[in-house]
């Protein structure tokens, strides 16, 4: 039996008109809108502010998955990355410069800040004008889990915290406030 | 000050010399010299994982480790992780479970991960995090990559469990 090689190539060329560089307007910016809905379930230690996200779900539209495994692993990867800006990742500034730039000072998501449980699903749909119905995922994940962890902690221990990085002394601080004890803000 | 020293070593189970310089580490060595470039420094401060290659059996960050420091040690790298025609259990675990996204950090979770089944075949979830936490992962792969370790964990048994039941 014959063997060989089967290559093909393709391309595909969104729909897509740049910005007026005299208005900003443009009658379609972007070839596609990003939607995706998160769910967090937390545990707040109220003594220390320490927030443990137990369960993190990630629901995505990315039209199609042409590659479901992939489509998965980018979920799941967005996620987690954006687990790391929500909960420390913070850069510090000093006059405008950055003064935590380096992996020693500056934490980002390591093996040991997964949640406690995943779920990385996206929704059944067919974008009209993506290649084979389907459209970008890269970072559709990212959006949500900023604001249903914060969710998270307000349902929790009635909290509502508006920046991040929802780090304990902020998470903490918060619940000072809320018993009416606040800390000293401190003077950088 | 140049002070050029000839260091001789095994690289890959191959042996080889170099000349170096003091302040050379052995990323550079390895990618001047050699034109290996699986390991690469990433942060340059041993934090990140990026560089991880093996020296006389333990894993080093080889951004900070020294190159004249390998005089006359058995050296592994990536490159070297793979017999002539088959990946290594644990690259195909990585590949079979989608473990990466971008690929930059693979090469230094592949040899954690090896040395962590070497020291360990059936690691628990605790030894797989321990072993792993000083490798970073910006696309943060981490749940695939557990799940490769796991993978190969199997492959690993399977592999010598096929020639028990042969002889049996």
């Amino acid at each position: 039996m014959q063997a060989g090689n089967i290559i093909g190539s393709g391309a595909y060329k969104p729909d897509y008109v740049a910005p007026d560089p005299e208005t900003g307007l443009s009658p379609n910016v972007t070839p596609f809108w990003m939607v995706s809905g998160a769910g967090a379930e937390v545990e707040v230690d109220t003594e220390t502010g320490h927030v443990k996200v137990a369960k993190l779900i990630n629901v995505i539209d990315c039209g199609k998955p042409l590659n479901p495994k992939i489509v998965e692993t980018q979920i799941s990867g967005a996620a987690l990355m954006h687990l790391g800006f929500t909960m420390f990742e913070k850069m510090h500034f000093d006059g405008g410069q950055v003064t935590n730039a380096s992996l020693a000072d500056y934490k980002i998501v390591g093996i040991r800040d997964l949640p406690g449980m995943m779920e990385n699903l996206t929704v059944e749909n067919y974008q009209h004008n993506g290649p084979f119905g389907g459209k970008g995922a890269g970072e559709v994940a990212t959006f949500c889990v900023s604001p249903a962890i914060a969710n998270a902690i307000d349902d929790a221990v009635g909290v509502r915290l508006t920046q991040l990085p929802l780090n304990p002394e902020a998470v903490y601080r918060a619940l000072r406030a809320k018993s009416g004890r606040p800390l000293e803000e401190i003077q950088h | 000050m140049s002070a050029q020293r000839t260091i001789s070593f095994s690289l890959n189970g191959v042996a080889v010399t170099a000349s170096v310089e003091p302040h050379h580490t052995l990323i550079e060595l390895l990618q001047a010299q050699f034109g290996l470039t699986g390991a690469r420094e990433s942060c340059g401060q041993g934090l990140c994982g990026c560089c991880t290659v093996r020296v006389d059996g333990q894993p080093i960050s080889g951004c900070l480790y020294l190159a004249s420091f390998v005089d006359g040690a058995r050296v592994e790298t990536i490159e070297g992780f793979d017999a002539p025609d088959q990946l290594s259990p644990v690259q195909q675990a990585f590949i079979e479970t989608g473990a990466f996204q971008c690929g930059y950090c693979t090469s230094g979770f592949i040899i954690m991960a090896t040395q962590l089944l070497d020291e360990y075949p059936q690691p628990t979830d605790d030894q797989i995090a321990h072993y792993l936490s000083g490798n970073l992962c910006r696309c943060a792969a981490y749940p695939e990559i557990i799940a490769a370790v796991k993978l190969a964990a199997r492959k690993m048994a399977h592999e010598t469990i096929v020639p028990t039941t042969l002889r049996a």
